[in-house]
């Protein structure tokens, strides 16, 4: 159904570039912004330097879209099909989508102070797919449902568990910086949500990737038990593995309540190896086991 | 404006000459009686006393007959005041309301306070019916600079007291605290000082623990709380989120070992513990225990220093932000004087001009049209290379106080009599701090030139 891409054409690879370079930059630039020290003592020079500088943070994360939009359109053009069924463009969706809920985090008042560090994930997504596409992995070629339920339920459940990622790196830094009150002003990084208010953030991506994730399993083993071929060492498969083990941190960090020492930083760290392990799984899908 | 503060004078003083709303507004419309055409604003707090007069260059009322304002129907005399008193006109006046609201006049620079009580000041004097254009624009631009030098410095940014320090560290943990009970462990001054502070979060509860149980509910009465013996200690901690001690014991009441404990009971919650007895009532390992907040007198003095220090590095900066507003309000305030006083100048001429040619015209009908466009021609060229040189003089005088100043006298030599900013009672709507020049402005103008007696 679908021509195997096994290399991009050079100018997709200077789009890729760009795009994770452009949201790096605009990260880079934020950074000083952030910490509240962008024009130190420079009065209303300084004030136009700060205000110059969000130009260039939004301008870079501007063209970061825009060049991951021209690659994903470029490339869709070619095959004719929904973005899900190679890795690169998956993973080109899915840095659009976070860029979506960086959106978002900036026009919700408490989550404001979350948005710039979505910045670094959304590059590392598109570095993985750049890496993903120079290991030259094929597409899938699997039309079936229950496959499209799976892809569909990752990427959106990749979505809520990448916000409550960064949120939980988030919470990390600001637990760090409370327990050294007297060393580091908490007012220094302006803008960031309260521990509390974070910790029920991260519980409600948890709620909302937690049966996404689960409906992605499912619909995975249903598509294997189609295909009597793949049985046999799927249910000993990596890929099986890390996304169970995925999914019982995420069901744990569902049940805080249940566990209340998961409470707090545990939690944060939990959510940050739980992304970790959805990101090996791509890294695994299809290195052991073909087509899948 | 004249007036007095802190740094001048001494609080029996300040509190002498203290404005209460009723008084203040009787005060600014006794002036607008007696001063026709005057504007008038009070600004009366804790820390300063002061009157913002705009009159008409060369009217009433003097700093003299201001100095008796202040002092009307007071126990205090001119001669106990006059001291304290200051004095700024024109731009010093302006660059001193403006560091006023921006609180870099304030006893504790960036309190963010000053700026609503200028606001309710400048509101009072407009139901008082004593605000004028000039004022309007004045304080509108004041109130505009202090809110650029608050979000464009970190000058308000961090608390400079322990007690709010500690109240800032309970909010980088919680958002909501209707659901969060407050434990006080010892019942002195400064533990009541923190719980004062903590009460404006609105717990759900404030449990106060100490050995004596009269002086827990008497301080528990105070802020609406409960108190508890000082034995129900462990149990008090299990429902506690926010924990202040400060007690006289000279061995710590709260181990690492009995908190421990207590963490499974307490689900796991996050508790923030302030803890300034000196020797420590909390053992500091505590504070390594998860989701455990803990915080001596040490942390919370470094916090308030570095603020502090950190706000002394930006009073720099805001006094440039606001060199720049004070800056473009001048400007402002002398070209829109000047615009239609020189309009009226030419029209003046213009009419003369036109005047003389219809009775050259009338004595020599002879003349055509082509005749008559030169003669028009030469009388504008001649009003205008006459007037070239005075209204460049006064358009483009680079000292912006002057410019008052010689449009006054402007008016008065070529009897311009209504041109120039309309009367305040000519209806027309206020004007903002970025307005441009209208052809009817008041004629109340900034304090501007000593009355001689």
């Amino acid at each position: 159904m679908l021509a195997e891409i096994t290399t991009l054409p050079v100018l997709q690879w200077v789009l890729l570039g760009l795009s994770c370079g452009a949201f790096l930059a605009a990260f880079g630039w934020a950074l000083p912004l952030m910490r509240g020290n962008a024009a130190p003592g420079q009065g209303a020079q300084g004030a136009e330097k700060v205000a110059g500088r969000w130009l260039l943070v939004r301008g870079s994360i501007g063209l970061g879209v825009a060049a991951a939009v021209a690659l994903l359109a470029w490339r869709a053009s070619n095959t004719r099909a929904l973005p899900l069924y190679n890795y690169l463009d998956a993973f080109l969706v899915l840095a659009l989508l976070l860029t979506g809920v960086l959106i978002y985090f900036r026009l919700t008042h408490y989550l404001r102070g979350l948005a710039l560090f979505l910045l670094p994930m959304i590059a590392g997504v598109l570095l993985l797919g750049g890496v993903l596409a120079a290991l030259n992995r094929a597409e899938f070629h699997d039309a079936a449902a229950w496959t499209l339920v799976h892809l569909i339920a990752v990427l959106l459940g990749t979505v809520c568990f990448a916000a409550g990622c960064v949120c939980g790196a988030v919470y990390l830094l600001v637990d760090r910086q409370l327990h050294r009150a007297g060393l580091d002003p908490t007012h220094r990084w302006s803008g960031l949500p309260p521990l509390a208010r974070m910790e029920r953030f991260m519980q409600g991506t948890t709620f909302l990737g937690f049966p996404l994730l689960t409906v992605a399993i499912v619909a995975g083993i249903l598509r294997a038990l189609q295909q009597p071929a793949l049985i046999d060492g799927y249910w000993r498969s990596p890929k099986l593995i890390l996304a169970a083990a995925a999914w019982l941190i995420y069901g744990l960090l569902l049940h805080v309540k249940l566990t209340p020492s998961f409470r707090g930083p545990r939690a944060a760290w939990l959510s940050i190896i739980g992304f970790a392990l959805l990101m090996a799984v791509f890294l695994v899908v299809n290195r052991m086991v073909k087509g899948g | 404006m004249v007036g007095l503060n802190h740094r001048t004078a001494p609080l029996a003083v300040r509190e002498g000459l203290a404005f209460d709303p009723q008084r203040a507004a009787d005060t600014l419309r006794g002036i607008s009686d007696r001063f026709p055409g005057t504007e008038a604003v009070i600004v009366s707090t804790c820390n300063r006393v002061e009157l913002y007069i705009a009159r008409p260059v060369g009217t009433h009322p003097s700093r003299e007959r201001l100095w008796e304002v202040l002092v009307q129907g007071r126990q205090l005399t001119l001669a106990d005041i006059q001291e304290h008193l200051y004095h700024h006109e024109d731009r010093a006046m302006v660059e001193h309301l403006f560091a006023v609201a921006s609180s870099l006049d304030s006893m504790v620079v960036g309190e963010t306070q000053i700026l609503a009580q200028v606001k309710n000041a400048y509101q009072a004097a407009c139901q008082a019916g004593t605000v004028g254009s000039t004022f309007h624009a004045l304080f509108q631009r004041a109130l505009a600079a202090a809110k650029d030098v608050h979000e464009s410095t970190q000058l308000a940014a961090g608390r400079l007291s322990v007690a709010s320090v500690a109240v800032d560290l309970v909010q980088r943990v919680f958002d909501e605290f209707a659901d969060k009970t407050v434990l006080c462990i010892g019942a002195g001054e400064m533990v009541a000082l923190l719980l004062r502070h903590m009460q404006e979060l609105k717990p759900r509860q404030m449990v106060l623990a100490n050995r004596s149980l009269a002086r827990a509910q008497e301080l528990a009465a105070q802020v609406g709380g409960m108190a508890a013996p000082l034995e129900h200690l462990e149990t008090l901690l299990v429902d506690a989120d926010i924990i202040l001690s400060s007690t006289g014991a000279t061995e710590p009441l709260v181990t690492a070992g009995m908190f421990k404990k207590l963490l499974k009971a307490r689900k796991y919650r996050p508790a923030v513990i302030v803890d300034i007895a000196v020797p420590r009532d909390i053992d500091p390992e505590v504070g390594k225990l998860t989701n455990v907040y803990l915080y001596n007198i040490d942390d919370l003095q470094q916090v308030a220093a570095v603020n502090r220090d950190k706000r002394t590095d930006e009073i720099d900066r805001s006094r440039e932000l606001l060199v720049r507003h004070v800056d473009e309000f001048v400007h402002w305030f002398a070209a829109r004087d000047v615009g239609p006083l020189v309009k009226a100048l030419y029209d003046q001429c213009n009419a003369i001009a036109r005047a003389e040619l219809e009775q050259v015209f009338a004595r020599h009908p002879e003349y055509d049209e082509a005749q008559r466009k030169e003669w028009q021609r030469l009388t504008h060229r001649l009003v205008g290379k006459m007037l070239h040189a005075p209204v460049a003089q006064i358009t483009q005088q680079a000292e912006a106080t002057a410019r008052p100043m010689l449009a006054a006298a402007l008016k008065k030599l070529f009897s311009l009599g209504d041109a120039g900013p309309a009367k305040e009672d000519d209806g027309m709507t206020e004007e903002k701090a970025e307005g441009g020049s209208s052809s009817q402005k008041p004629e109340a103008r900034s304090q501007n030139a000593e009355d001689t007696k």
